[in-house]
């Protein structure tokens, strides 16, 4: 009986597969998703052909990488293990705690990841600055100098506090699904609320806050902007500040960079695929509440005060020197500068340039999405892991892998050219649509498509008709990941965009440079009021409250 | 542990003594193990419990029946301490754990739990998770005392060889007795169960539910149940609280619950029952099967009898039965034909439509059927003096 069933089933898969796919049609996706794979692997590839060609040697190329590559550790560590404690802790206080106001502090705890990392940097800067805010505020109270925010201490304070939603929200999503009579039991069983959260909670949220950990850590050392605002010489800014005078040892750097980014990706899969078989999957629908008692106004203060700090906080640092700057119009230099003048035009650039990231990433990543998705293709799953390895490429070492490839080569003429910034963001970001997408195939059902198929549409209508409207949800969410992802990336835009073509990151990050606060903060306003806009759609309201 | 050799017999006296409960102080083994008083319960504006109270006497094991919703599994919550009453008291013994002012945190209540998703902790083997209510680490002596209750605890349970699996690698059953055996390891005073057997399927469910019954009446555990079926209930109970809509509607033997129901209600929901229209004279009925003796005077002339499938018996229609019926004066008589035969294996199950537009489930034993559908037969009332309900009884 069950085999008279298997055979049918698979003879029915072998039909399914010769009907609605045409072989010349599979061949031209099996063709692209090779191709898709090929580009994403290249710029690894052309570092490391570089490394060979420019002659890199260990002793004046590598040797001088010790101490920025024990920098970026030291600050990846750091970094991930403070975001992992704060992620985890403020995902148990909102789901599994009767902390008062729950609903308002999950709606805000992921939020942050609306601010691009370099512009809390800049907010860090321009808050501590002489004669900025915090002087003003605390020369009352006696104190006039405030403490250096350059360096280590100021890079991991922003990283940590604009990356732990990476922690938070895997966390979250977890401790949402445990079922309450695990705490349950471990209070009937005699444990206090600490032990319970040590023996039932951590053990059974480890996967999302390791996995979550490992992506603050790719992030942290993959950033640019911190730590060169704060001044910290980590890989990215060895690589970028070593880029033009001394081509060999920028690219050796990239290499060590990109080799850390990959054993990274790397546990991760390890640690994700064996999570799964050893946690299980369950599903419970009363939450657990834990009474925090004497400490629940005391816990409040502090969330409030943590999100107050990572939200406000910036916000408010940047209103100020804006309005500082408003009352001072008309000054030529100096922190005070203000234009209204230039801010539409990098606006319209930003939302331009993502807009068609998004779309050319999104499209040209579907005929893969289909191929691992749809057809369980062998070949599809392979192209498919490649790309989702080019997300562990830091954005500057393809910036890099793509500026000393088109300057020697007969392309020159692409250099600093939208096709080519575009094509470098798609590689970065075309991750993160991947994975969206291959879910808006896998939920759409087959038998429609076959429908179509019976009531005799041709393959475009089918597409046009059935497929794109089913999909487009997905799709939707795929693209508006890698907009937003466009948007806050400074690195690639930096070394990539054309002469002329300033998007908000390229102006925010050039008047930080120049400490031109107000013009800075009005930037920076825009454009966070542009991700929080797009961080809402895509990522809070998902959250399961 | 279904199948109780000599050899597991002694086992399981040697090791019940270490899990069996002891009346230990002489002057409290007179109070109820478990006293609720008065408990009400609200979320927000709807009421889940109304003016609830009753006991649970020492090693006894008392069920709460009803359908779902009607707040069972918060009253078990309320006992163990995870959920708080708006008002009344839980007593264990002489030691109050619930009052006006007082709310003894849930680890110091003495209470186990088996739940209904059982929780075993996945990421932790079967002893590990036997293991988790002795405490965190231990060493020295006191960590090898804590290994022998544990392992006596796997024996208990009859798991032993399977310590070091994880849950999802046991089957339903083996799960089952994990969790009641980590319920055990801390010696609660009393173990609550939550629907424990609702997620196995109907055969398993008897058979784990058998062991349990076994090993909690080995042991002298005082226990309490919370099910909506009627059988488990009286299958595992020395006693029956049945509650519908946030109340207690009766509390008593299973077999008294069964043969004297407090309402119509209660009758039609502990077991098979057809409800007669009757005219009451004092102690007995005027029914469509002839006249019926009732357990009491009744003042009401008008009443519904209750009669169990199994207190009818049917008869070819047209025997010679006719005229010893007639003469009997406990036995009555009515006509009909068979409309539903459900054949069962140990016993079958009729629909008999009898003149006027009456059905009545008729249960006989045997191991097969006697009639067929459409056989004209006659039915006798052969059970005890009935209970009646008057017509204007409203639930």
């Amino acid at each position: 009986m069950t085999s008279v069933k298997k055979s049918h089933g698979k003879s029915h898969y072998f039909q399914t597969h010769a009907s609605s796919v045409g072989r010349g049609l599979y061949l031209g996706m099996a063709g692209w998703s090779i191709l898709l794979a090929v580009i994403f692997v290249a710029p690894f590839g052309y570092i490391l052909f570089q490394a060979l060609d420019l002659g890199v040697s260990w002793d004046d190329n590598f040797a001088n990488s010790l101490v920025p590559l024990r920098n970026t550790f030291l600050l990846g560590i750091s970094v991930a293990l403070s975001a992992a404690v704060v992620g985890t802790g403020l995902a148990w206080l909102v789901v599994r705690t009767d902390l008062p106001a729950r609903k308002v502090w999950a709606i805000a705890a992921p939020l942050p990841l609306a601010f691009p990392s370099f512009v809390g940097a800049y907010a860090l800067i321009a808050g501590f600055a002489k004669g900025g805010f915090l002087e003003e505020l605390l020369s009352p109270l006696g104190i006039h100098s405030l403490p250096s925010v350059y360096g280590f201490w100021g890079a991991w304070a922003v990283l940590t506090f604009f990356t732990y939603p990476y922690v938070y929200l895997p966390v979250q999503a977890r401790l949402s699904t445990l079922p309450a009579t695990f705490e349950e039991s471990a209070r009937l069983l005699g444990r206090r609320p600490l032990e319970m959260f040590a023996t039932v909670v951590l053990p059974q949220t480890w996967t999302a806050i390791s996995a979550g950990s490992l992506l603050v850590f790719l992030y942290t050392i993959s950033d640019f902007g911190v730590p060169s605002l704060l001044r910290y010489l980590t890989l990215t800014r060895s690589i970028f500040d070593n880029r033009l005078f001394d081509p060999p040892t920028a690219v050796a750097h990239g290499l060590v960079l990109a080799v850390l980014a990959f054993m990274v990706i790397f546990a991760e899969r390890i640690i994700s695929g064996r999570g799964l078989s050893e946690e299980g999957h369950l599903s419970g629908d009363v939450a657990y509440r834990q009474a925090l008692g004497r400490w629940r106004w005391p816990t409040t203060a502090v969330v409030a005060g943590w999100l107050g700090i990572a939200l406000v906080g910036p916000l408010v640092v940047m209103g100020y020197w804006v309005v500082r700057g408003f009352l001072n119009r008309g000054r030529i230099t100096g922190p005070l500068v203000l234009s209204f003048d230039g801010i539409w035009e990098p606006a319209r650039n930003t939302l331009f340039i993502g807009v068609v990231t998004a779309l050319v990433t999104v499209f040209a990543l579907l005929p893969l999405a289909r191929l691992t998705a749809r057809y369980r293709s062998r070949l599809g799953a392979v192209c498919s892991s490649l790309v989702l390895a080019g997300f562990g490429l830091p954005g500057l070492v393809i910036a890099l892998a793509f500026v000393f490839w088109v300057l020697r080569s007969p392309l020159v003429g692409f250099y600093q050219s939208l096709p080519l910034l575009v094509l470098a963001y798609s590689l970065h970001f075309g991750a993160q649509a991947t994975r969206v997408s291959e879910t808006a195939v896998e939920t759409m059902p087959q038998q429609l498509e076959e429908v179509s198929h019976t009531l005799g549409a041709g393959r475009l209508r089918r597409f046009a008709t059935v497929d794109l409207p089913l999909m487009s949800p997905g799709l939707l969410a795929g693209g508006g990941l890698v907009l937003l992802s466009t948007m806050k990336e400074l690195p690639i835009t930096l070394l990539l965009h054309p002469i002329g073509f300033d998007t908000l990151s390229i102006r925010i990050w050039a008047a930080a440079e120049e400490l031109a606060f107000a013009q800075a903060g009005l930037e920076s306003l825009v454009l966070v009021g542009l991700s929080a806009v797009l961080t809402w759609l895509l990522i809070v309201r998902r959250v399961r409250l | 542990m279904s199948t109780v050799t000599s050899s597991a017999t002694v086992a399981e006296t040697a090791l019940a003594s270490t899990f069996a409960q002891s009346s230990t102080a002489a002057d409290n083994s007179e109070l109820p193990m478990l006293c609720l008083r008065n408990i009400t319960k609200s979320f927000g504006d709807e009421i889940v419990l109304e003016d609830i109270s009753f006991s649970v006497p020492r090693a006894a094991t008392v069920v709460l029946l009803g359908p779902s919703g009607c707040g069972k599994t918060t009253m078990l919550r309320i006992i163990a301490g995870l959920d708080r009453p708006d008002s009344g008291e839980v007593w264990s013994g002489s030691r109050q754990l619930t009052g006006p002012g007082t709310f003894v945190d849930v680890r110091y209540r003495r209470i186990g739990m088996v739940f209904q998703d059982l929780a075993l902790f996945p990421h932790m083997t079967v002893f590990k998770n036997v293991a988790y209510g002795l405490g965190g680490r231990s060493f020295g002596e006191r960590k090898k005392r804590q290994q022998k209750i544990v392992e006596e605890a796997i024996a208990l349970v009859e798991l032993e060889g399977l310590e070091h699996r994880r849950p999802h690698q046991l089957s339903g059953g083996q799960q089952q007795r994990v969790a009641l055996a980590r319920a055990l390891v801390p010696k609660p005073e009393v173990i609550l169960f939550d629907e424990p057997f609702a997620s196995l399927d109907t055969s398993l469910r008897v058979e784990v539910r058998t062991e349990v019954h076994e090993l909690l009446h080995s042991l002298g555990t005082t226990a309490v149940f919370v099910t909506h079926d009627q059988e488990e209930a009286f299958v595992i109970g020395e006693e029956v609280v049945v509650m519908a809509d946030k109340r207690i509607v009766q509390h008593d033997r299973p077999s008294v619950l069964y043969s004297k129901p407090i309402s119509r209600w209660v009758g039609l929901f502990v077991g098979q029952a057809n409800m007669l229209p009757a005219s009451v004279c004092g102690a007995s009925a005027q029914t469509i099967l002839g006249s019926i003796q009732l357990d009491e005077e009744y003042t009401s002339s008008q009443a519904d009898v209750l009669i169990r499938p199994e207190h009818l018996e049917m008869l070819p229609s047209g025997s010679d039965n006719d005229g010893s019926a007639e003469a009997g004066a406990e036995v009555s008589t009515g006509f009909g034909t068979v409309e539903l035969v459900e054949y069962h294996g140990h016993d079958t199950m009729y629909a008999v439509r009898l003149a006027d537009d009456c059905v009545l489930k008729v249960l006989l034993p045997g191991s097969s059927p006697q009639f067929d559908h459409g056989s004209k037969v006659e039915l006798c009332y052969v059970g005890p003096p009935a209970t009646a309900f008057v017509k204007d009884q409203v639930e």
